[in-house]
């Protein structure tokens, strides 16, 4: 009796896996170089002195200016006008308009310290001088003062 | 003499503004406005500080802002309390001690001080000192200075920062000098721009040099000084027009006005590499190079410039 075809291909099931023998290790790696001795790390130094600032950035000062700021502000308005016009970059026609542009705009950015100081001041007498008006009506009319109580 | 120019002026420029928010207005859908008012209910309620405290604020910053005021009228040569400044500035003052909201983390202050100082500077204008002073000739015999009052209300308005006061607040010799000599610069195309009406000869001669110069410019570059010098956009606005950072305008603006000012200085200025595109506007760049209907605003100018002076 001859065997079919098909049967031919149909795998039997297998027998149980036997253990494998131990891995001996690779003969060789090629390519890779040894590695060189490493050289000795260097000791760090230590962290110098943590120096002051002398100041704090300038466009973070945003309060008021002393009038001698604000007067060397606007004498170097005048010198780079001048060196500007002296490189040909402003134009004669109009030289003098940029100059008094730029230092009215500049001018009336700047709050000056001695503003500050002249509307203290006149902020203190206008509270003195209101106190004073109280005081003064409370004396005019007391009886008012004692039918509103 | 009518030259025929069209230049805005900077109060058109305004009116073109609201019409073009009209525009907008319109042109909302059903749908965009509805989603639009879901996130509005959707957005936490913008929390203020309480009267009391509010009012408390005022009185604390009460002789600031007289400060900011008493500097607007000494630069233009007026009364700060007779000329309404004082009255001006302590509105502001209210306004922005309403609306102040502390957690947003900006001081008081630096919220305030521009709102206070255009309050100050638009009482300046209205009142009649600021004719008299723009009309008046000086004592030295020189011309009055309303041209220079304008000019100087169109550099307040492309340098906001100088209303906040921190472009010339401190020491630094070589920061200051900068600074000055961007001012010095702007001032000249504002300047420029604004003797335009009935130019005379030498000064037509001055525009021409400076817009060989600034037609050699990338397209973005030449729409940027275009739209803030010559139809009086703010640099914020122009970057919010375009729908982009302010800060890429702020900055390329000051490298724009950097590369004039070499340029004319120097003899031969079309020799000088022109600026680059900074990365932040390439995009939009590409967008508005490829755009047919953007053309180079001051090619056309400076024929029309050319033509009235021949």
């Amino acid at each position: 009796m001859t065997k079919k075809k098909d049967d031919k291909d149909k795998v039997s099931s297998t027998g149980s896996v036997s253990n494998t023998d131990k891995i001996k290790g690779t003969h060789r790696l090629d390519g890779v170089s040894e590695v060189e001795e490493i050289s000795k790390i260097s000791k760090t130094s230590k962290i110098g002195k943590v120096q002051e600032t002398s100041r704090i950035s300038s466009s973070r000062k945003t309060i008021a200016v002393s009038a001698e700021e604000r007067a060397r502000i606007l004498k170097t308005i005048t010198e780079e006008a001048k060196k500007m016009a002296a490189e040909g970059m402003l134009p004669e026609s109009i030289r003098q308009t940029a100059i008094e542009a730029v230092t009215l705009a500049v001018d009336s950015s700047l709050i000056v310290e001695e503003d500050l100081k002249a509307s203290r001041k006149e902020a203190a007498e206008d509270s003195e001088m209101s106190k004073s008006a109280d005081s003064d009506r409370s004396e005019e009319n007391p009886k008012e003062d004692d039918d509103d109580e | 003499m009518k030259r025929g120019l069209t230049r805005k002026t900077r109060g058109d420029s305004v009116k073109s503004k609201e019409k073009k928010g009209e525009e907008f207005e319109h042109d909302v859908t059903d749908e965009e406005t509805e989603a639009l008012l879901e996130t509005l209910d959707e957005t936490p309620e913008y929390e203020t500080l309480s009267i009391e405290d509010a009012n408390q604020l005022v009185l604390d910053n009460r002789v600031w802002a007289e400060g900011v005021a008493r500097a607007v009228a000494r630069a233009w040569n007026l009364d700060w309390d007779l000329d309404g400044l004082d009255g001006a500035a302590m509105e502001a003052l209210i306004f922005c001690a309403r609306r102040f909201n502390p957690e947003r983390g900006i001081p008081f202050k630096g919220y305030a001080r521009r709102r206070i100082h255009e309050a100050a500077t638009e009482a300046a204008r209205r009142c009649r000192g600021w004719k008299r002073n723009a009309y008046a000739s000086k004592k030295d015999g020189s011309k009055p200075r309303g041209r220079s009052q304008e000019v100087a209300i169109g550099l307040l308005n492309v340098y906001p920062e100088l209303r906040s006061g921190s472009m010339f607040g401190g020491d630094e010799g070589g920061e200051i000098r900068s600074n000055v000599r961007q001012l010095l610069m702007s001032a000249t195309l504002i300047a420029s721009t604004d003797s335009l009406d009935e130019p005379s000869a030498e000064e037509i001669l001055d525009l021409k040099t400076i817009l060989n110069i600034i037609t050699t410019l990338e397209l973005i570059h030449q729409l940027i000084i275009w739209k803030v010098y010559w139809e009086g956009l703010s640099l914020r606005g122009l970057a919010a027009a375009w729908e982009t950072d302010g800060l890429n305008v702020i900055r390329e603006h000051k490298v724009l006005v950097a590369h004039l000012h070499k340029c004319i200085s120097s003899k031969n200025g079309r020799s000088l590499q022109r600026p680059k595109i900074r990365p932040g506007l390439r995009t939009l760049a590409a967008e508005l190079n490829k755009d047919p209907d953007t053309l180079s605003p001051f090619a056309k100018f400076k024929e029309k410039l050319l033509e009235s002076s021949a």
